[in-house]
């Protein structure tokens, strides 16, 4: 599936807000498989004319070349396109070697978060909120504000 | 949160792909139906601090989840609709983290693809399986994809949910056939609790 692999990677910048980096793993894809996408596109197209009933169609599909594998291509190429073309303009934070981003309203704190090297599971309860880590994902909510050097001691606890 | 939880396996070969067989994935979703609806179910313990951060994952910009689920689930709603777009959160968000409480199936190796679903041969999400021990347990195989479609109906009608099984398997039929793997999510609101049934597709 060559690096696309990475793609899930791509969703989770774009979800901290990191939009230079998910851009970067979208595009890269995008340009991997842009000319393989519309051949198979173009294959699909002509095989389902010829098809009258819809539950002959993975037969049919199988039997002209069309298989699984480029199936999720074509779907790989249309979804780095989406996250490349959608993702706005956002910059994250980094403590070392975590991304994070912090959205505030008027009452509560969104921290989320991403951390290539954190493994397993890691929750940290406090008196005003929660903060989980799983495989590397980091979200939390803290009712108020929360300063960057408060964040970043619990951060380091979460690892 | 606790789910009422059923699983069921069927044979791929089960599913017509043939000109010499008859199209009968309705009569299939109507059996299927019916064997889920009183399969015994386990009572499976969901962890709440997980959900939300799996909405990067999700289809649709909806951040607290957690709080919606309760609110659509155990609240009363009184003269208010249900909201699709919150049904359909719901049952991604926890199609995944069951998948990882029963099959400790790490997130980032979810693609999530219902974004891209109006292409037409694509399912809701994938997971390749050389990645993920448990799962290669459960269906004998070490390689190849697990293509997951999901269903959900927070009031249902049995016929609309044989309905849109038909053509969801119909949907997993396109990507899966003939030797990949094929699960089925079906979330439902059961009175005061959420009942899911996982239906794989060998």
């Amino acid at each position: 599936m060559t690096n696309c692999e990475k793609i899930s990677l791509a969703l989770l910048y774009a979800w901290i807000g990191d939009s230079e980096k998910s851009r970067e793993i979208s595009r890269e894809c995008v340009e991997n498989l842009k000319d393989s996408a519309f051949e198979i596109r173009r294959k699909i197209k002509e095989i389902k004319s010829k098809v009258d009933e819809d539950y002959l169609l993975p037969k049919a599909l199988r039997e002209e070349g069309i298989e699984s594998e480029d199936l999720v291509k074509l779907a790989l190429y249309e979804l780095s396109r989406r996250i490349y073309i959608f993702s706005s303009i956002s910059e994250a934070e980094e403590y070392k070697g975590i991304r994070y981003a912090i959205t505030k309203s008027g009452y509560k704190s969104v921290i989320k978060g991403f951390c290539e090297i954190c493994k397993g599971y890691n929750i940290k309860k406090l008196n005003n909120g929660y903060l989980v880590q799983l495989e590397g994902i980091i979200y939390g909510e803290i009712l108020g504000d929360i300063t960057k050097e408060d964040l970043a001691k619990l951060l380091e606890e979460l690892r | 949160m606790k789910l009422k939880f059923t699983s069921l396996e069927i044979d791929g070969d089960l599913l017509p792909h043939e000109k010499n067989e008859i199209d009968q994935f309705k009569e299939l979703s109507f059996y299927i139906y019916e064997s889920v609806k009183d399969a015994d179910y386990i009572d499976l313990e969901i962890d709440d601090k997980i959900i939300n951060l799996l909405s990067f994952l999700t289809t649709k910009l909806i951040e607290g989840i957690t709080d919606n689920i309760y609110a659509s689930i155990f609240e009363n709603k009184g003269a208010k609709y249900f909201s699709g777009d919150i049904s359909l959160i719901i049952s991604e968000v926890l199609t995944y983290a069951t998948l990882h409480s029963l099959y400790k199936v790490n997130f980032r190796n979810i693609i999530p693809f219902r974004s891209v679903k109006y292409l037409g041969t694509i399912v809701d999400a994938m997971i390749d399986l050389s990645k993920e021990e448990e799962l290669q347990r459960k269906l004998g195989a070490n390689r190849g994809f697990l293509f997951i479609n999901i269903r959900a109906s927070m009031t249902p009608r049995s016929y609309y949910i044989v309905d849109k099984l038909a053509k969801s398997l119909r949907n997993l039929e396109i990507v899966r056939y003939p030797n990949d793997y094929g699960l089925l999510s079906i979330i439902i609101k059961d009175g005061e609790t959420i009942k899911e049934d996982f239906i794989f597709i060998k």
